[in-house]
């Protein structure tokens, strides 16, 4: 016996009664989420090369439970509901250009940074939340002047596209609008940008696609300053999009005119 | 015996008792409230400032009122206060050269909270000894090893030794020592310790990691691979990588090398060349060949 629910959608309300298990691959993420009475059994395991058909939850007769695999949960709501909700890294991610972008004097570009969503698993119509999850395990990098001052971030291969023509949509990741202006008198070589993942909203398009709210950064004419500020609501290409999820922390109310070295590299 | 009890009844009957009374609730009453304005002071610091500086504010909140009161129960009993200061001044210049252990270990504390190179939480290394801080007192500071043991550091030692604080900054580096054998193509193990180190998500992608040839080891080529991590993960990161490293080098066949010796007869000939016999065991059982070992003389195979 098994059953989809919610075809366009891999994330939302989803209802999984005592008895029955859910399985989803969101990317190179295989969930799978088991109900038994007062208790949800959450597993995970990361696949080597991520799944872009086969997305959709399935709904099905939980076999014997496997002693001792995955973790277990124990909630006083016995309630069937699960709830799936995409967010956005808990910290900034660094995008690297796979090949070296430059932004020539006086030129403002848009590029598209994606980056891969989290998860939150809640239950019970209190929304519970169980636990936050990765749907790919990124590495860590730093992002600083030097070794001593500087934050940690997500590091992200990216191939900071101008256009999303012919691009397919990755139910796992979340696209940021880029805007990169600069107006130095000098070239700006884009080696690393920091997209303040944690600071933005993120919107779902009916077709599930991800996006978040657009980043503009501004070189100043001196050269040694940048400037940060988010844009509110969703980006031009996603009007129709719903907010799915607020950001994690609060973004400055206006421009933040940082040195330079704190938002390029 | 009754001179000692008409001397206290003569007391009582003079009033002073009362006096006696009044310095102790001073006292008593001087203890209750540093305590509560101690603890009071803790709350209040403890979400503005480090762990470190809020034990140190509530203490002196604690030692001013208790000052305070008992200053004021001396006066209340008819001590001049500026006699007794003197006396004090005089008192612990005696005791300070009595005492000059504690007197250097006081001071040195004083020098060390002022410095701020370390606070509570911590982990650092004095010497051999390497653990988390469980306070910075005015004479010692005590350490909590890994090992669960409970370590009393007096202050003195820290202010004349180095003390590595191994949790002043976010990431931090590991060193891991490799040897690969001399034919290996060092560029090519290079590029394969870069791709484990790519693969290793607890490795930092920058700070890029550091690649260096040491030099030529008697039987190796010795190189320092230095990879970047975050300061929690560091035991992981290494053990990780240390593990990683080993399959890459097995899977793509990069020789570790061993001690090993090549005899020659002179700097000019070839190595000497041995060969194996197979040796009949001997009939009465008393043969000295090891089965398997091989003799001189007859070529095995």
């Amino acid at each position: 016996m098994s059953a989809t629910l919610a075809p366009q959608r891999w994330f939302g309300e989803f209802s999984i009664a005592p008895g029955q298990r859910g399985r989803w691959r969101i990317g190179p993420l295989e969930l799978l989420v088991e109900h038994t009475t007062g208790e949800w059994r959450v597993r995970r395991s990361y696949a080597n090369e991520p799944s872009t058909n086969e997305n959709l939850p399935r709904i099905e007769q939980a076999e014997s439970a496997e002693e001792g695999a995955g973790d277990r949960y124990i909630v006083a709501d016995r309630g069937s509901q699960l709830s799936l909700l995409p967010l956005l890294p808990d910290r900034a991610v660094v995008a690297r250009p796979l090949s070296p972008v430059f932004v020539p004097a006086g030129e403002t570009v848009r590029l598209y940074v994606s980056m891969p969503v989290w998860l939150q698993l809640s239950v019970g119509a209190g929304h519970k939340t169980l636990t936050e999850l990765p749907t790919q395990t990124l590495s860590d990098t730093w992002f600083g002047p030097n070794t001593r001052e500087g934050e940690l971030c997500y590091a992200l291969r990216s191939r900071c596209r101008l256009t999303l023509d012919g691009d397919v949509v990755r139910p796992d990741r979340a696209i940021t609008p880029v805007r990169i202006r600069n107006r130095a008198g000098s070239v700006l070589g884009l080696e690393r940008v920091r997209v303040p993942a944690s600071q933005l909203s993120l919107y779902a398009e009916p077709s599930g696609r991800l996006w978040t709210s657009e980043v503009a950064l501004e070189r100043t004419e001196d050269g040694q300053f940048a400037s940060l500020s988010i844009d509110t609501g969703a980006p031009l290409e996603a009007r129709s999009a719903l907010p799915l999820a607020g950001p994690r922390e609060t973004p400055p109310k206006k421009i933040a005119i940082r040195a330079f070295s704190t938002l390029f590299q | 015996m009754w001179e000692w009890w008409s001397a206290v009844e003569a007391y009582l009957a003079s009033g002073r008792w009362w006096v006696f009374i009044r310095a102790l609730l001073t006292l008593s009453v001087g203890f209750l409230l540093a305590r509560a304005l101690a603890a009071a002071t803790l709350r209040f610091v403890s979400s503005r400032l480090d762990a470190h500086r809020s034990m140190v504010l509530q203490r002196a909140v604690y030692y001013l009122v208790v000052g305070l009161a008992v200053a004021t129960a001396l006066n209340q009993l008819g001590f001049k206060l500026g006699v007794l200061l003197g006396a004090a001044g005089i008192l612990s210049v005696a005791i300070g050269f009595a005492s000059q252990t504690s007197a250097s270990n006081l001071i040195s504390g004083l020098f060390l909270v002022g410095e701020r190179a370390f606070s509570i939480g911590d982990t650092i290394q004095v010497g051999s000894t390497r653990g988390e801080i469980l306070s910075v007192d005015l004479l010692s500071m005590k350490l909590r090893t890994f090992d669960n043991l409970f370590v009393r550091i007096p202050n003195e030692i820290l202010i004349k030794s180095e003390v590595i604080n191994l949790s002043r900054f976010p990431i931090r580096r590991v060193d891991l020592m490799l040897s690969i054998a001399r034919k290996e193509d060092i560029s090519r193990v290079r590029e394969l310790l870069f791709s484990v180190a790519d693969a290793n998500p607890l490795c930092l992608e920058e700070p890029k990691p550091l690649f260096i040839v040491v030099g030529f080891g008697p039987f190796s080529t010795d190189l320092q691979f230095s990879v970047w991590g975050r300061r929690e993960n560091y035991l992981e990161l290494k053990n990780t990588i240390y593990e990683q490293i080993k399959l890459a080098f097995d899977a793509h066949g990069v020789e570790v090398p061993f001690p090993h010796t090549s005899i020659h007869a002179g700097s000019t000939t070839e190595p000497i060349p041995i060969r194996f016999v197979n040796t009949a065991p001997d009939e009465a059982g008393q043969g000295s060949s090891p089965r398997g070992a091989g003799k001189i003389g007859e070529e095995r195979s």
